[in-house]
Parts: structure tokens; C-alpha cells; sequence
């Protein structure tokens, strides 16, 4: 049995992997960006320059280190957790010290240091449950320990991991979901940034049903945690938490999350092959507000822009340089070099920006200064090295929008897959379009709709003429019963009965096809704003699927329970009339894929309203089919609906089961086999 | 009467039958060896004292015992500097008291040994009952290693030649019983190691060459190795991994050690396709830094258990392969990698191993490749994009030639009638790029203009969506197909590989191609264990080099991707030839030896230009690489690619990308002409960020990686720019 979760699992899995073809190959040794799930390579964006791990003659080698700072004048101070020391060097790696606690004590595994612009430290003395000052020169000047306050009462520990002095005076650390602040004077200041509990519906349902024992009984749902933080010069606090969305925040001084809210990160396939969701440990930011984080379960770094925009994804896990074993901390120094810190290699690795993320954050920086005809310059730069940048395609969009050159900026949000970007400078062309063509549109759109009702009339004179004559004349049968299902689907449907010795084989495939057919042509044909899948997510087994499926398991789940239920239908007779019933599908889906060009995401209800109109005539027609067929009345027509989706279900999860079994059957033999193989090798 | 005809015709088939089995040369045996020789042991004595085996004008070479083992010492008669198979306890007190230390600092062979049954071990000489005895042989001495407990006996011949010792395992001196297996021995473990007071570097042939400072990596204790030209036990995912990473194999079997003002280089003459190159930094047993070979006898191969744990064991038959492995003693100016790269340059040209292509005055060469079609499937039905038609490859050449481009190396990528990344096709050529005939116009135009133009294609690997794939799947022993996670790519068994070349390169005979380019072919090998008798490495390089030299002969030329040693003497291009080293920690410092051994031999490329992040600073690695100029371009925007399987074709735009490599390429061929066909003599870093490349004529090369101008004297090196100085001192 233990066997047979991870078995379906696997059966979802290729399910799934189906629909979105790319997105589970993971890009090793390439930087990246991820659109619309799938990861796209962009060129190299950052190159080590150095490894700082040997400190030479006297300091030895890092132990377990777990924070890095790095001054405004690039001297970095690094908490060496495991040696109990806080080492101070330059960027090449060349020691110009190492402090530990004068006093009696010692430091007891430091795990987070902070330096002042005269050069004295904070260091989180996280076992003693203190925060040391020490001078620029290492010597101890006073401690910080868990002030005395009504609001902490003696089950709130102090155990501080991270320290940071605000511009405003205070001491910053990390509590848990929170931030604990204390004065110079070692006085409580109270509690900021609290992360709240997000909403979830299993939490929503035991709130609303669990009786109170329940409730006790239950553990308490927590927000989460934050990993690391820093406090920028205009005192905002960037933070890393754990969880799976918000991962990244910039709260303000009065305690407001400025930061784009969003999921960060990806999720990750650890060793045992368990899908496991980010863990920020810890995150740099540059003068521009270019956030860049650190991953420890996939070891990778991902860059964000000031509005929380994917710039880059690169690292990992690995031996080789730039990558890491467990990386525990990261800074930036002026010349936005990243310095990572690997807590289980005991080194640093020095990033260096290649000319292309140079590129891109300058580009960013002149976009968010609102001069956007030299930010269409640097994006023009980014171009020339990498012409599918997503980012550069989008602000080169803007440029061009913004200059009103709508087909242009279309084009380029389109190469971005900005659905929202694409539909304003849409609308925008539209508007004027609408506007140099008023009369010639109206007029056109007139006469398309005047031809239409036309057309509509004339089918249904020749409909109605063949409801009394069908048989008289059986050339292109199939075609009028066809015309029939869609204006008089009664007697169509009745014909269908009354004809039921005459097989209708062919007639079933071709409309089955052309469902088919007509769903893989619409995908290439919907305006893309209002795409639910594009072209390159696409694929044949799956679209073929969501046809096949649902109407194959309908006739067979309505076939066995009307044959139970003294119905009339046989199954041939069902797989028509429901082949029949897609008739409305396979006619207005490419109209409206065809009309949905003339939309955008502003309008995407209309579109989205009509294509339900005719999901829900096709479903009608399924539905009457069951009663004409089987001479049921309205209320055992219900009932049969009913037990039919019951058994659509049904017979969903009994294809799941023998998928599953086949793989595990499949593996067993498989194994077997290569025993055999082996020991006959042997 | 009939009887007795059919009878007697009977037994005279049976006869022939019997005779041809009998007669006819077997095929390879089952892993087997000639069994224990005891009273050759006894012919042969055993060493107590240093003896002299060989003398030239320049060295003197002695056989030694050090710790109950045999050893060499090579002495310079000059300067009685030494080079030795061992270190005493003087050199290493540490050891002093501690038998398995002092054996491992004496041992000259360990060998690895099973008994089938996944219990394989190691064993050195000197250690328990093994024993070593030797006799004298013109020039040398052989050394006859015994080791009774697994049955095993070797011997090894160490001879002096041109001033360097010559080691051979011949396999004709393997014996083994028949219930242990030799797998692998490591030779010459401890050969003049270096401790980590010694000032100097290990180099590794990793990648295009890697040096590792010693006292680097204090916290280092693990044993790294490098398998020679691929990996020993290929997993497609592993490769793919690698290969993405940037994680290289060793193309040269070369090693070496410096400290000081002296050096040594090894390099594996002959069985290198069966060796790994294995580095011991200090911490590794010893606190010592050692580099040296393991030959390989014995293949691992793992299978997967139900429960995915992977399981290794050893092939039961033995490759019957001689090893040959040469040290050579450097000193002075040369005991460095450019002295090691020197040295093995001059053996591998004196050897044929490496054929110069390159004329005096020729013009630089440049790399201009297009790519013409690939297969995306991305959409519900793969479908076919032609990015370069062959008549826009045909206008492009005219126009670059216009522009003053010389020398022009063509390399054309999916022009095969799946496109790029379809593998094996059927030699035929797209249409919907202009067919056969568009391709034999560009080739014409191609030699018009004085280009090479070679056709890329792939006789390695095999995908799933190829309409062409047959039974030629390479298999492992367990006979399982060789395939990745996905079960969407496999191998080409290497002896079909080269019947479909064969068939296809005669669709071309009409056209005047310069050659074929083999991708992956100087990169990869592998083993097939699908038919009765395996290909082993070194037949499957065989088969490489045939389809290598058909290409030659056919049509005059050929080229190989990778830099594998055994494509020196055969391809006139290289292409993606490593220019950095796998980059492990403190292993990271990367030195263009590759690159050193093939300038002014063989043209050859690494990264094209237009998909670097920083074009200044590829150019510059360029150049201080020797490398050619190279540009993949496409005439449809590389927009087109991005949802296919060459999504890191970033922007490859042929119209955005001509003017700056003519512009370059002009400045390049200009400063650089005179140095094309030079080997480089000397390569070093004078600064941080600042190369200094010395080629054989006297022409220096400078380039500075820095953002700020660097002076040598007078001369000004700008900040992210280079400067060529002629001998007499003259700035290019």
C-alpha cells in the first residue's frame, strides 16, 4: 500500500508534466528566468572571481560561519559560528583580524554581526542570549541581554541570531515571525513586522467546524519565521522568511510591507526526492534596491528588482565554483561584487557582475527614475546580448507604448507573455483604429452581423424543411442531421433512434475528430491575452484528452446505468447522439477564436461568457440526448445525469488504479529481469 | 547408394564446421589470463642496494628498494637534481614508525583487486606477503610485483629514453588465478611528491588545464580524479549535467608537479583511453601532494536495485591493453606548465600525434557558423524552423568576403532534413532550406571565396523523435539500454555510426564540402556491450578516427568537437575546445595548456562570440587563449529558438552581428597574423587580471582583464584591452 501513493503520484505527475512540457527540467550550470513556469536561459549574469577559504597562517579555516557584513568602505566581518570568533578581512581574502568576547564569557556561537560606520560591532552572542558591543578594535564594551518588560514575560526567550541597528538608534533582531527592538539602554521597544497567518481553506473549515476540544487539541497554526534581515540606510527593513509566498519583505517604519507581495523562489527535489518549497536564509540589497537571495535547499540565488520582478536565477548545488554546499549568508559591496557564505565548505565565494546584469540593472535603475529614453537604451543594450530577455522585451514594450507606437509595443510584451502590458497597448491601437475607421468599421461590422442572421435564417428554412422530409431523401444524411441537432435537436435526436439499424460509425469519428481538430487549431487561433494555454505549452496527447475523455466515459457511465435503469439507448446509438452534441462546440469555438482577436484582457468576460454558452449548449444537447433517447421524463432524466457523473468519477479512478498498478507491474517485471540479467552476468 | 553420399557429406561439413571453430583466430576471450608464473619469480632477484640500470649523456637512472619496495631515481648529471618513484623518511619523517604510511610513500604500483562478488579492495607492494623482484633489461630494469593472497602478478619495464623514464605495463606480464581479478593499478602513486612547505603546483588536465597551488586547500582531503577523454561509466544524465556545468574529462593524459625551480611532467603514451589521472592533495593518507595514472583493466559498471540504490561492480573480462607511461624532468625556466606543454607538444609532433595545419602565412582564421534548421517541438506536432536558408547562407558569404573576412572557417548546423537535434538522420539534406542543391551552391561559393565550409553532423547520439532509429542502441553489460531519466535519448552503437556515415557521405560527393564536423566525437566515448564481443574505448575511438579519415580522404578535410588527444593528428578544426578548467574549488585557477599544445598546429574554437555576456571580455579571452573568432549567426531572429531545444542561442542575428566580427576580425588579423602558425612558448600571469602570452617567434601578447590600464616599462596595456609587442620590441 505504502507503494501505491508514490505510484499514482507519478501517474499525476506525467499527468501533469503533459500539460506544462518544460517546466520540470531543471536548468543546471545556466543562469535563468522563469515565464509562465518554464525556465528560459539567459547568458552568464555573474562569474566567481575568487574563493576566500584558507585564511593563512594563524586564522585557519572558517567553522560553520553563518553571517557575512560587509561595510560601506568593502572590509567584511564574518561571524564564524563554529570558531566562536568574528573575523574581519579584506575582499581578497587577507585577515586584519579576529575578535572574540574579552570578558569571561566568550562568545558561545555567534551567529550574526552588524558594524557601525566608526567601525565597532554587534555581534548576536545567540548561546550566551546576549548581543556584544565590541569597539572597532575588538574590545568589549557592554553587552545587550533580554530587557525587563511586562510583554515579555519569562517564557520568551532571548536567544538573538541576528542583530542590526537601526538609523534611528534601536537594535533590531529577529524573534521568531517578528522583530524584537531594544534601546541603547537596553529598554524594550517593542515588536515590529509581525507576518501574519495566511489564509487557507482547511484552516478557514476548522475554525467554522471543530469543536473547541478540537481546536485544543490541534496545533496552533504559526505565521512565518524570519531566516535573516538587514535595515537599508533609509531604514526600511529588507527581510527573509520561511513559508511559500512572501518570502521576501521591505517593511516600512511603520511597519508595512512595501515589497511586492508574491511566491519567491521555486520549489526544489531534494535527495530523497521530495518536493520541498524555498528557504530564504538570507538576502543583499544594493544602493538601487536590487534584492538578491539565497535559496539553502536549492543553494541558488535568485535576483529580484525593486518591484519584486524575477531578474535572474543562478548557483546551486554543487562542488565546482559557484555553487555551493549549504550557503548561509550573503552581502554586497559597493561595486555590487556578492559575497556568499557556505556554511559546510567554510568559504566565501566573491560574485562578479558580467556586463550583461550590468546592463540590466542599469537599465532598471534609469527605468525606476523615470527616465525611460535612456532605460530603452540600456534594455536595447540587454537586447543585443540576449534578444528574448523577458524584462528587456517589457521595458522596450513600455518605451514604444509610451512613444505610441502600439504595434511595436505589442510585439514586444507578446515575446514578454505580458498578457496585461500586451491588452493596454492593445486597446490602445483599438481605441485609435476605432477612431481614424468609425464609419468603414461600423459599416463592416453591420453588414458581417446582417450576414449572419441571414445565414442563421437560411439554415434554419433548410432545417426546418428537413424535419418532415429526412428520409426521404437520405444524401449527405449525416450533414442534415447535423443542421437538425442544432436547430430542432429533439427530432434530430429522434431520427437517430428511429434509424438505429444503420451504423453511424464513420459520422462518430469525424466528429470526434474535428472536436479535436478544432481545439489544437483554437489554441494557435485565440488572441493571446485571452489564451488559457499558448502554443509552445501546448500538447496533442493532452488537448486530444480533454476531448476524448470526458465524452467517452460520459456514454459509457450513461450506456451501463440506463441499461440497469430500463433504458432504451444502445451504445452506438449513445456514442452518436453525444458525438452529435458536440456539434455547437466544433462550429463557434473558431468563430470565437476568431473574434477573440478583437478583444483584449479588458473584455476577456465577454469571450470567456460566450465560450461557456457553448459548453453549456453542448451539455444541454448531452443532456436531452439521455432523455430522448431513453423515453426518460424530466425527473428521471436528472437522476440519470447525476448517476452518470457519479460514474464518471468512477471510472476516472478506476483508469487511475490500473495506471497504477501497470507501472508498479511494469517495475516489478523490469526488476526482476536485471536481477536475472545480473546474476547471469555474475 | 544415396546413403552413403549423404553420410560422408555429413561428416565432411561437420569436419569443415569443426575446423573453422578450431582454426579460425578466436574472438576475444572471456577475461581471462595466463595463469601464475612461481618460477619466474625466482629467476629474479631481489633488489638491496641502488644499482645502476641506464645512463645518457644527460641522466642517470638507478633502481632502488626503499621500505622493502623498488623504486627509480632519475638524476640530472649537471645539477644532481632527482626525481624518484618514492619519498624516504627523510624527506617525509611523518611516516616514521607508521608501516602503512611508509609503505604508501615507497609503493611504486597499488593495485585494486575483486573477487567478483562486490569485495574488491587495494594492495600495495611491500605491504603483507606481496613481494617485488627485478632483473636488469637493456637500458632499465623490469620489476616483477607479486602479490599471492589475490593471485596477482605484474610486471612492469622502466627504461630510460631521450633523457626521460619510459614505464610499460605490458599485458603480456599480467597473470592472474582464477578466483581474483585485476581491476586497475595506480603507477607510480608517490612519484616525486611535493609537501605543502614546497612553493609550486600540481597540474591537472582538467578541462583546457588547471594548476593547483599547493598550501591552497588546507581543509582538502578527498581524492580527485579525472577520467582520460570520457567517463568511465557513462549515465546520459550525468553527461548532460556535466556538460551544462562546465564539469570537463582529461583530453590530455597529461600531469604534472613543480616546486620550485623544478618539475616533472607525466604523460600516458599508449592505453590512455583505458586510464583516470588521480590527485591526492595532502590530507589524502599522506600530507602529501601527489598526482599520478591508474590504468584500468577491469570496466565498473552499476545497475539500479528496485528500490533505486545503485550497486557497483566489475566486468568480468579484462582489457588487454599495454600501458605505456612516460615521466620527463624539467628544470629552470621550463620546470612550469608552459615548459610541461612544451614538452609534450614536441613529443606528440615528433610522434605524428599532432599534424600541423596551419601554413606561415596564413591569415587568421575566423569561425562563421549558421545554423539552418531545427526540430522544435514545442508545438503539438514537431515541426521544422528554418532559421538560414541556404541561399541567405550563400549572400552572407559573399557579403562578408566583400567586407575583407579571409581565411573563413563554414560550419553549417542542421541542415539535415529533421533539423538540428534529430539524431541519426538519413544523411539527407532539408528542403525547405534549398536542399542538396542549395547546399552544394553554398559550398561552391564557400570555395570561391578561398572558406572552408564543413557540414556538422551527430553520429553519437540517438533521439527519440529520429524517424531513423534502429537496433544500434549502445547497451550496458546488463544489457539495459543506455538512455537518460527521460528515456528520450540513447547512444549509437560507434561501428554502425560509421556504416551510416559512410552511406551518407557519399550524398555529398557531388558537392565541394571541405569536410564533415563530428560533433561529441572528441569529447565522448563509450563502451558498447550490445553485440557478442563489447566495444571497448579504445575500438570505439577507432571507429571515431575511421569516419574521421573518410571525411578526410572524401573530401580533403574534417573537424571534431572537443579536443581529445586522438583527433590531433586527423582534424584540421577543433571546436568547442574547453577554455576553462571544471573550476573545483581550489582547483579553480585554469591555464590554457590544451591550448598551448595546439596553437600554430590545428585551428581551433571555444565560446562563439555573439553568446557571451560580455563580447570585450570573450575577445580578450580569445586572444589570450590563441583561439579563433567565432560567431554562430542565423538569418530569422533568435526569438524563434526560444521554445526550442537551442534556447541559448540568445541573438544570433546575422544582420546584427556582421559588421562588429568584420570590424574585429580586421583588428584581430592585423595585430595577430604573424603569430598564427607559432606554438605559444610561455603563458603566465604577471598580475592579477594580466596575461602575458610569449609565442615561439618572439612575439608577446598582453592582456589585461582589469577595469584600470596596466604599464609593463613604457608600454601601456589599456584597461580591458591587449597589446601585441613584436620581439624587437615593437607595439602591433
Amino acid at each position: 500500500m505504502k507503494r501505491i501513493f508514490p505510484a499514482i503520484s507519478m501517474v499525476l505527475i506525467i499527468f501533469m508534466s503533459m500539460s506544462f512540457p518544460i517546466a520540470a527540467i531543471d536548468l543546471e550550470g545556466t543562469a535563468y528566468v522563469i515565464e509562465n513556469t518554464r525556465k528560459v536561459p539567459i547568458p552568464d549574469v555573474y562569474e566567481v572571481v575568487s574563493v576566500i577559504d584558507n585564511l593563512g597562517s594563524g586564522y585557519g579555516s572558517l567553522n560553520s560561519p553563518d553571517d557575512l557584513f560587509i561595510t560601506s568602505d568593502n572590509v567584511l566581518y564574518v561571524a564564524d559560528t563554529g570558531n566562536n570568533r568574528i573575523v574581519k578581512m579584506q575582499t581578497d581574502g587577507k585577515v586584519l583580524g579576529q575578535f572574540m568576547a574579552e570578558d569571561a564569557d566568550g562568545f558561545n556561537a555567534p551567529k550574526g554581526v552588524y558594524v557601525m560606520t566608526n567601525g565597532s560591532m554587534l555581534v548576536a552572542d545567540s548561546n550566551n542570549q546576549r548581543i556584544v558591543h565590541l569597539s572597532s578594535e575588538g574590545h568589549f564594551v557592554e553587552e545587550f541581554t533580554k530587557p525587563q518588560s511586562d510583554l515579555l514575560n519569562d517564557s520568551v526567550t532571548f536567544e538573538p541570531s541576528k542583530v542590526y541597528l537601526s538609523p534611528s538608534g534601536y537594535l533590531y533582531m529577529i524573534k521568531s515571525q517578528q522583530f524584537l527592538t531594544i534601546d541603547t539602554n537596553n529598554r524594550f521597544r517593542g515588536f515590529v513586522g509581525a507576518n501574519e497567518v495566511p489564509f487557507s481553506i482547511k484552516n478557514m473549515l476548522i475554525r467554522m467546524f471543530a469543536s473547541a476540544e478540537q481546536k485544543r487539541n490541534i496545533t496552533k497554526v504559526q505565521p512565518a519565521a524570519y531566516s535573516n534581515f538587514l535595515i537599508s540606510d533609509d531604514g526600511i527593513i529588507y527581510a527573509t522568511s520561511l513559508g511559500d509566498r512572501n518570502q521576501i519583505k521591505a517593511i516600512n517604519s511603520v511597519g508595512k510591507n512595501t515589497y511586492a507581495g508574491g511566491i519567491y523562489g521555486e520549489y526544489s527535489v531534494n535527495s530523497i526526492n521530495e518536493v520541498i518549497p524555498p528557504a530564504f536564509a538570507d538576502l543583499a540589497v544594493d544602493k538601487n534596491g536590487i534584492v538578491s537571495a539565497i535559496d539553502i535547499n536549492s543553494s541558488k540565488i535568485y535576483q529580484y528588482d525593486m518591484d519584486g520582478n524575477l531578474l535572474c536565477v543562478f548557483a546551486g548545488t554543487g562542488d565546482s565554483m559557484g555553487y555551493f554546499a549549504l550557503p548561509s549568508s550573503i552581502s554586497i559591496d559597493s561595486a555590487g561584487y556578492l559575497y556568499v557564505l557556505d556554511k559546510v565548505n567554510n568559504n566565501i565565494q566573491v560574485f562578479k557582475p558580467t556586463g550583461f546584469v550590468r546592463s540590466i540593472h542599469k537599465a532598471i535603475r534609469y527605468y525606476h527614475d523615470g527616465d525611460y529614453e535612456n532605460a530603452k537604451t540600456a534594455w536595447a543594450d540587454v537586447l543585443k546580448t540576449d534578444s528574448n530577455y523577458p524584462l528587456a522585451l517589457k521595458g522596450m514594450g513600455s518605451a514604444d507604448w509610451k512613444s505610441g507606437d502600439y504595434l511595436q509595443s505589442m510585439s514586444e510584451f507578446r515575446k514578454a507573455l505580458d498578457k496585461q502590458k500586451y491588452s493596454q497597448a492593445f486597446d490602445d491601437y483599438i481605441h485609435i483604429l476605432f477612431r481614424e475607421n468609425f464609419t468603414v468599421i461600423v459599416l463592416a461590422i453591420g453588414i458581417l452581423i446582417g450576414m449572419l442572421i441571414w445565414l442563421i435564417l437560411f439554415m434554419k428554412r433548410k432545417a426546418d424543411s428537413l424535419v418532415l422530409g429526412l428520409f426521404s431523401d437520405r444524401r449527405f444524411f449525416s450533414l442534415k442531421l447535423a443542421l437538425l441537432t442544432i436547430f430542432h435537436p429533439l427530432d434530430s435526436f429522434y431520427f437517430i433512434k428511429r434509424d438505429r439499424n444503420v451504423k453511424k460509425f464513420i459520422p462518430v469519428v469525424i466528429l470526434l475528430a474535428l472536436a479535436i481538430a478544432v481545439k489544437l487549431s483554437s489554441v494557435y487561433i485565440v488572441h493571446f491575452p485571452l489564451a488559457s494555454v499558448l502554443p509552445q505549452d501546448a500538447n496533442l496527447l493532452i488537448e486530444a484528452v480533454f476531448i476524448l475523455i470526458p465524452i467517452l466515459s460520459w456514454t459509457l457511465s450513461v450506456y451501463g446505468i440506463t441499461t440497469i435503469l430500463g433504458g432504451e439507448m444502445r451504445i452506438g446509438e449513445a456514442m452518436t447522439v453525444n458525438s452529435y452534441s458536440l456539434l455547437p462546440y466544433i462550429l463557434f469555438t473558431l468563430p470565437l477564436a476568431g473574434l477573440s482577436n478583437l478583444l483584449s484582457s479588458s473584455s476577456r468576460y465577454l469571450f470567456q461568457s460566450l465560450s461557456a454558452a457553448v459548453l453549456v449548449w453542448v451539455v444541454i444537447l448531452l443532456i436531452t440526448a439521455v432523455k430522448e433517447m431513453n423515453s426518460y421524463t424530466v425527473g428521471q432524466t436528472a437522476g440519470i445525469c447525476i448517476l452518470g457523473l457519479i460514474g464518471v468519477t468512477l471510472i476516472w479512478s478506476i483508469c487511475l488504479l490500473l495506471a497504477t498498478l501497470t507501472i508498479q507491474f511494469d517495475g516489478f517485471i523490469r526488476s526482476v529481469m536485471k536481477e536475472i540479467t545480473v546474476q547471469g552476468i555474475q | 547408394m544415396r546413403k552413403p553420399v549423404v553420410f560422408v557429406s555429413i561428416i565432411i561439413l561437420l569436419a569443415i564446421a569443426v575446423s573453422l571453430l578450431v582454426f579460425l583466430p578466436k574472438e576475444e576471450p572471456t577475461g581471462t589470463v595466463p595463469a601464475l608464473d612461481t618460477g619466474r619469480i625466482q629467476t629474479l632477484g631481489v633488489l638491496s642496494r641502488e644499482q645502476i640500470v641506464a645512463e645518457s649523456d644527460r641522466m642517470i637512472l638507478s633502481a632502488v628498494t626503499n621500505h622493502s619496495c623498488p623504486g627509480i631515481i632519475l638524476e640530472d648529471k649537471t645539477t644532481g637534481e632527482t626525481w624518484s618513484s618514492f619519498t624516504t623518511t627523510e624527506q617525509y619523517p611523518k611516516a616514521e614508525g607508521k608501516n602503512l604510511q611508509l609503505i604508501q610513500i615507497s609503493t611504486p604500483i597499488n593495485i585494486y583487486y575483486t573477487d567478483y562478488f562486490q569485495n574488491s579492495g587495494i594492495a600495495y607492494c611491500g605491504q603483507g606477503n606481496n613481494t617485488a623482484s627485478y632483473q636488469t633489461i637493456k637500458d632499465g630494469v623490469e620489476f616483477l610485483f607479486d602479490f599471492p593472497d589475490y593471485g596477482i602478478q605484474i610486471t612492469v619495464d622502466v627504461v630510460l629514453r631521450d633523457g626521460r623514464v619510459e614505464l610499460t605495463i605490458p599485458f603480456r606480464g599480467i597473470r592472474e588465478n582464477d578466483v581474483y581479478g585485476l581491476i586497475s593499478i595506480d603507477v607510480f602513486p608517490a612519484f616525486d611528491p611535493s609537501s605543502a612547505e614546497d612553493k609550486g603546483y600540481v597540474f591537472i588536465p582538467d578541462g583546457c588545464g588547471a594548476i593547483y597551488n599547493i598550501g591552497d586547500g588546507d581543509n582538502d582531503s578527498k581524492l580527485k580524479t579525472w577520467d582520460v577523454f570520457s567517463k568511465s561509466i557513462i549515465d546520459l544524465d550525468v553527461e548532460q549535467k556535466n556538460a551544462e556545468k562546465g564539469i570537463y574529462n582529461a583530453s590530455v593524459p597529461v600531469f604534472g608537479i613543480k616546486k620550485s625551480s623544478k618539475a616533472f611532467v607525466g604523460f600516458v603514451a599508449q592505453g590512455a583511453d583505458s586510464c583516470q589521472i588521480r590527485f591526492a592533495p595532502s590530507g589524502y593518507r599522506l600530507d602529501l601532494y601527489r598526482i599520478y595514472p591508474s590504468v584500468r583493466y577491469r570496466q565498473w559498471y552499476s545497475f539500479k536495485t528496485d528500490d533505486g540504490s545503485e550497486i557497483l561492480n566489475v566486468d568480468k573480462q579484462i582489457i588487454r591493453n599495454d600501458f605505456t607511461i612516460i615521466y620527463a624532468p624539467l628544470l629552470g625556466d621550463e620546470a612550469d606548465y608552459s615548459g610541461m606543454a612544451n614538452l609534450y607538444r614536441s613529443y606528440l609532433a615528433k610522434n605524428k600525434q599532432l599534424m600541423k595545419n596551419i601554413g606561415h602565412n596564413d591569415d587568421l582564421p575566423v569561425g562563421i557558423d549558421f545554423l539552418i534548421s531545427v526540430n522544435d517541438v514545442s508545438t503539438f506536432i514537431s515541426r521544422k524552423i528554418v532559421m538560414t536558408e541556404f541561399s541567405d547562407v550563400a549572400a552572407n558569404l559573399e557579403k562578408i568576403s566583400a567586407a575583407g573576412l579571409k581565411n573563413v572557417q563554414v560550419m553549417l548546423y542542421g541542415w539535415q532534413k529533421d533539423g538540428y537535434g534529430v539524431y541519426p538522420g538519413n544523411g539527407s539534406v532539408s528542403a525547405k532550406a534549398g536542399g542538396i542543391r542549395g547546399l552544394s551552391d553554398v559550398a561552391a561559393t564557400a570555395v570561391g571565396y578561398g572558406f572552408k565550409l564543413f557540414a556538422a553532423d551527430n553520429y553519437t547520439d540517438v533521439t527519440s523523435d529520429s524517424k531513423y532509429v534502429n537496433k544500434n542502441i549502445v547497451r550496458k553489460i546488463t544489457d539495459e539500454l543506455v538512455t537518460d531519466n527521460a528515456g528520450t535519448a540513447f547512444l549509437l552503437n560507434p561501428s554502425a555510426a560509421v556504416g551510416q556515415f559512410m552511406k551518407h557521405k557519399d550524398l555529398f560527393a557531388e558537392t565541394s564540402i571541405s569536410g564533415f564536423a563530428f560533433d561529441k566525437i572528441g569529447k565522448f566515448v563509450y563502451e558498447d556491450y550490445s553485440g557478442a564481443i563489447p566495444l571497448r574505448f579504445s575500438d570505439t575511438i577507432s571507429e571515431w578516427r575511421k569516419m574521421m579519415d573518410a571525411s578526410k580522404k572524401q573530401f580533403g578535410s574534417v573537424a571534431a568537437e572537443g579536443a581529445n588527444l586522438y583527433t590531433y593528428d586527423i582534424a584540421e578544426r577543433l571546436y568547442s575546445v574547453p577554455d576553462k578548467s571544471s573550476q573545483f574549488i581550489d582547483f579553480g585557477e585554469s591555464v590554457p595548456f590544451l591550448q598551448m599544445v595546439l596553437h600554430g598546429y590545428i585551428s581551433y574554437s571555444s565560446e562563439p562570440g555573439n553568446l557571451s555576456s560580455e563580447i570585450q571580455r570573450t575577445k580578450l579571452k580569445w586572444i589570450e587563449y590563441g583561439t579563433m573568432p567565432l560567431f554562430i549567426l542565423t538569418q530569422e531572429e533568435s526569438s524563434k529558438l526560444k521554445y526550442t531545444q537551442i534556447n541559448r542561442l540568445f541573438d544570433s542575428d546575422f544582420t546584427k552581428w556582421v559588421d562588429y566580427s568584420v570590424e574585429l576580425y580586421k583588428e584581430l588579423n592585423q595585430n595577430l597574423k604573424g603569430i598564427i602558425d607559432q606554438p605559444i612558448k610561455d603563458h603566465s600571469y604577471i598580475s592579477a587580471g594580466v596575461a602575458r602570452i610569449v609565442y615561439d617567434g618572439g612575439t608577446t601578447v598582453y592582456v589585461n582583464y582589469n577595469d584600470q590600464d596596466f604599464y609593463i616599462g613604457n608600454l601601456k596595456v589599456a584597461a580591458m584591452d591587449y597589446l601585441a609587442v613584436s620581439e624587437s620590441g615593437a607595439a602591433e
